[in-house]
């Protein structure tokens, strides 16, 4: 372990790699970009060992992917899996660029995704969004601290247009971990993959009509439900606000849509005596189309995101069932 | 573009991060390239020899570029991809080699060039 010396107002690092010489240019780099708090590890075993006795806790990981014993995935799901570092932004390193290794990574819990050599300006961007994030983090620690409550308690008052992750489900990933993950993949590649938009219509009712942890309880009994209906279909799923999920799979996924909608629907219905007694209506869902993006298109790979979330919208739904029936 | 580390807002005078160990670490990793060339050669090393290969082969590659030497980064990409793709692919060992062999010659002498600087 190397302990560079500790700056001010910058995140706690913790960087694993097992080439030393890789572990010196990190070091270097997060220097120029101010970040001076630095802990290395050479391995998945040393770098638990300084999770577990880490005072004060660390704000950020970037973890290698490929280390003997121990992959930088493994690593990443088994921190994942402590509260403390549930949030906590963990930043992947690797020369690897298969897809495979990105898929397993974010669903692992990552936020993002960085390439071997390392280049400045990625390094600056990378991890310039996981400081925004571990900001996001500390500003709720100083609302939870002032209004008396803890910072779960405090991640339990959200907005209702702010995405989160979900609770408890193992498919959900941050809504931001999402947009990286097709960022990462550049233009080519996302061309291999579909987005669907799923849409809670009466979600803002139920908002309005109960409090935070209903609300969120309410989200994570319509998530169980998505991944129920999608039974063995491989997607990545994100809360992205406002109501929405949307799910990110292979561009040649088959499940139909209606049968899906209608799956949804039904299992929810189990929990009708629980919405009743809190007074609530159950949530209504709708599926929108699946979003496939062009090879030829010159837009932000995120793009399909957004056109996923607007083609579950209900009104965009109704018109297309008129255009439907009327044609 | 890659960019050397030396642009990463260093002071002037001081060392590139992580130049000195990948300058350590060169001899004993040509003498590990060389046993496992001869160990494949002999036909004793099999598949695991070759894993061997492109677990040095990939540490070079994330590190090499930044320290000035894109080169010998880019012939350990080139060896790494195709060690894992012909594994993937089922290839025999030999046939492997046989692509791979004059692409580690090429980076064994980009490795002896940075020791004589």
């Amino acid at each position: 372990m190397r302990r560079a010396k500790l700056g001010q107002n910058t995140m706690r690092i913790l960087a694993v790699d097992d080439d030393p010489v890789f572990l010196e240019q990190i070091l270097a780099g997060l220097a120029a970009l101010g970040h001076h708090d630095v802990v290395t590890a050479q391995s998945a075993e040393q770098a638990l060992g300084w999770v577990e006795k880490a005072k004060p806790s660390f704000d950020c990981f970037l973890l290698d992917i490929k280390m003997p014993g121990t992959s930088g995935i493994e690593l990443c799901a088994r921190i994942r899996k402590l509260q403390l570092y549930r949030r906590t932004p963990v930043v992947m390193v690797t020369a690897m660029t298969e897809r495979v290794f990105i898929d397993g990574a974010f669903a692992a819990g990552a936020t993002d995704y960085i390439t071997k050599p390392l280049d400045r300006l990625e390094l600056k961007a990378r991890v310039g969004m996981a400081a925004r994030l571990h900001e996001e983090r500390e500003r709720l620690a100083t609302y939870a601290r002032e209004n008396g409550l803890s910072v779960g308690a405090a991640e339990k008052q959200v907005e209702f247009d702010a995405p989160f992750l979900i609770p408890g489900i193992n498919r959900a990933i941050e809504y931001m971990a999402l947009e990286n993950y097709l960022l990462t993949l550049g233009r080519k590649s996302a061309y291999s993959y579909a987005a669907l938009g799923i849409h809670v219509t009466n979600a803002a009712r139920i908002y309005t009509r109960t409090d935070a942890p209903t609300f969120v309880a309410m989200l994570s009994d319509v998530a169980l439900a998505i991944c129920d209906g999608l039974k063995t279909t491989q997607m990545l799923l994100a809360y992205a606000g406002e109501g929405n999920f949307v799910g990110l799979a292979s561009r040649s996924i088959s499940t139909d849509l209606n049968e899906l909608e209608q799956s949804i629907n039904f299992a929810l219905t189990d929990f009708k005596d629980i919405y009743d007694a809190d007074k609530l209506p159950l949530p209504d869902v709708r599926v929108g189309e699946l979003i496939r993006g062009s090879v030829f298109s010159l837009n932000r790979p995120t793009k399909i995101l957004d056109q996923a979330i607007r083609a579950a919208q209900p009104t965009k739904r109704t018109m297309s069932k008129i255009r439907l029936l009327a044609g | 573009m890659q960019r050397h580390i030396s642009d990463w807002e260093l002071p002037p005078d001081a060392p590139v991060p992580g130049l000195a160990r990948f300058r350590e670490l060169l001899v004993p990793r040509i003498l590990a390239f060389e046993s496992l060339r001869l160990a494949i050669e002999k036909g004793s090393g099999g598949a695991a020899a070759l894993r061997d290969v492109v677990e040095i082969s990939h540490k070079i590659a994330g590190v090499a570029a930044p320290l000035g030497y894109p080169g010998a980064g880019d012939h350990a990409t080139t060896i790494e991809t195709t060690i894992q793709r012909g594994l993937a692919a089922g290839e025999t060992v030999a046939g492997i080699w046989r692509s791979v062999s004059p692409m580690l010659e090429a980076l064994l002498d980009d490795m002896e060039c940075i020791l004589d600087e």
